[in-house]
């Protein structure tokens, strides 16, 4: 079906890329929100990621499977605007993404502040990560890809995603106690 | 005790450590504490991490998205029509019984709009390209 689809799309018809734009998105924006930490920035960088897939369509080798090939695609594109970033001294973040975050469903207001807090630690543990930890954590814990998928969007055997795993989750673990987190 | 290597402990607490593989490793982790305590660790910042993210509503990719893929192919063909037609146009015109000095008036007038048009063109281009915020929908 998806191959179908593809082989429809590199003949030039926009209309059969919709139920692929649509099957992918949700995920891809937890994705690209992980990476990025800001509904808006994931949303525009899903939407780039998605119009460089199309452009690359015509590249794409249809005995592979489309997810993984996209979010390869995603990840670098997530990477680039991470660098283009840094690259823009002005950026400030941290107060929108207190702003854009849902206000939950605590009623009591000392405790939904705590959960913010904690959310906000565990988000700054997440940024102070290097690259490929936060990415593989991601792809983990946010998106639920099995070892297999990570491998094939990372391009990196099996046995490498557990152990980057595991480092990335230790590394997590100790920069949230060096930011003052309680032992999880 | 000899504990579970790091590729087995990931595999485990993601549960994807094979049949035969769980099997032989499963007295241990049923009984070894350290490991057990290791697996409920990694669990708990999997759901730190979950609650951390909350990704925004899917849902609005595809308009833009469609804008952004077809309008390049609009303005392929509306472009390769105009050509065609100019460069017809031109040809027609200079090969007409018109007299020399209307053809140079209506020509530089022609020209000069094409430039004019350009100039504000080319603007409005380094300007949308200089805006980091252009794809996202206002």
């Amino acid at each position: 079906m998806e191959r179908e689809l593809i082989l429809k799309c590199r003949s030039g018809d926009a209309r059969f890329f919709e139920p692929l734009v649509r099957a992918y998105e949700p995920a891809a924006l937890r994705v690209a929100t992980g990476i990025l930490g800001h509904p808006d920035e994931a949303r525009d960088g899903v939407q780039e990621a998605f119009v460089k897939a199309w452009q690359a369509l015509p590249r794409f080798d249809v005995k592979r499977r489309f997810g993984p090939w996209f979010f390869q695609i995603l990840r670098n594109h997530c990477r680039d605007m991470i660098r283009g970033r840094k690259s823009r001294a002005n950026y400030e973040v941290k107060d929108e993404r207190l702003e854009a975050r849902p206000a939950g469903d605590d009623t009591h207001p000392e405790r939904a502040r705590e959960r913010a807090a904690a959310r906000d630690l565990v988000r700054h543990a997440l940024d102070q990560l290097g690259g490929e930890h936060r990415d593989i954590l991601i792809l983990k814990e946010i998106q639920g890809f099995r070892y297999a998928e990570i491998a094939e969007i990372l391009q990196i055997p099996e046995g490498t995603v557990a152990s980057r795993l595991y480092h990335a989750r230790r590394a997590l673990k100790d920069t949230l106690i060096a930011l003052g987190a309680e032992q999880p | 005790m000899e504990h579970l290597t790091h590729e087995d402990l990931m595999r485990w607490v993601d549960g994807e450590l094979p049949a035969e593989r769980a099997a032989s490793l499963h007295r241990h982790t049923d009984e070894c504490t350290e490991c057990r305590r290791d697996r409920a660790v990694f669990e708990s910042l999997g759901r730190e991490l979950r609650a951390a993210v909350t990704a925004p509503e899917a849902g609005q990719a595809w308009p833009s998205v469609h804008r952004r893929i077809s309008r390049p192919l609009g303005w392929g063909l509306f472009l390769a029509g105009l050509v065609v037609w100019v460069v017809y146009g031109v040809i027609s015109y200079a090969i007409s019984p018109i007299a020399l000095w209307e053809k140079l008036a209506s020509g530089g007038i022609a020209i000069g709009l094409a430039m004019l048009l350009g100039s504000v063109l080319r603007e409005h281009y380094a300007a949308w390209r200089g805006d980091p915020y252009r794809h996202i929908q206002r």
